[in-house]
């Protein structure tokens, strides 16, 4: 079986964002594959330098790191809201794939389950 | 002339389009919390060009936007906020929702 899960969050606004993790995480325990798709404004999960400490928040970008560790290895973004925000894959700190519209649609179409955050 | 201090904490583009609506030449905008993902926004120079646009550096720092935020915009810790807020004549807190 396998999973995709569409994050759409800011990382800090709301516990979205961290609910979204949990749910990677248990998931990467039984699923055959799962995968994350970083969309519209949950990019900012993705970005280097951030210091959560500074707003008194968990430092979420350290526990997304570590999703290799996890067996999850398949991690994209929407190529048209990283251009929207002058984002490049050097700005990431996670090994991502970049996906237009059709590659996006291509993603859904390929896995058996998804969920939306 | 009455200067505002707008204070934007989202990065909800109807929020900030109400807020640049209502908003007059000479007003700052000040961008906390999320609202800092707005100086990022590369479609936005021209209307942030507007105001004078603030950031505070806390929320830029959490958020991993030092080096990707607007360069046109200054960032400001909690001290300059209390400055703002003293020179306006009147705060407008756009809140989201």
């Amino acid at each position: 079986m396998k999973i995709l899960i569409i994050q759409t969050k800011v990382p800090y606004a709301n516990w979205r964002a961290e609910s979204a993790l949990n749910f990677i995480m248990a998931s990467s325990a039984f699923a055959e594959q799962v995968s994350v798709l970083f969309s519209d404004d949950s990019i900012w999960q993705l970005v280097t330098a951030q210091h959560a400490e500074q707003i008194n928040h968990t430092a979420l970008d350290k526990s997304l790191a570590a999703l290799p560790y996890y067996e999850v290895k398949h991690c994209y973004v929407e190529q048209a809201t990283a251009h929207h925000y002058g984002l490049t894959e050097r700005d990431f700190y996670l090994p991502i794939a970049m996906l237009d519209h059709t590659a996006t649609q291509q993603l859904i179409t390929e896995h058996d389950l998804i969920y939306h955050f | 002339m009455t200067m505002a201090l707008h204070i934007l904490d989202s990065n909800n583009l109807q929020t900030f389009n109400r807020c640049v609506r209502c908003a007059v030449a000479n007003d700052s905008l000040l961008l906390i919390d999320d609202g800092c993902y707005l100086g990022c926004d590369q479609t936005l120079p021209t209307t942030l060009n507007y105001f004078k646009v603030f950031a505070l550096i806390t929320d830029v720092q959490a958020r991993g936007l030092v080096e990707k935020i607007n360069g046109a915009i200054r960032q400001i810790d909690y001290v300059g906020f209390v400055d703002l807020t003293a020179e306006h004549d009147k705060i407008i807190s756009w809140s989201y929702p």
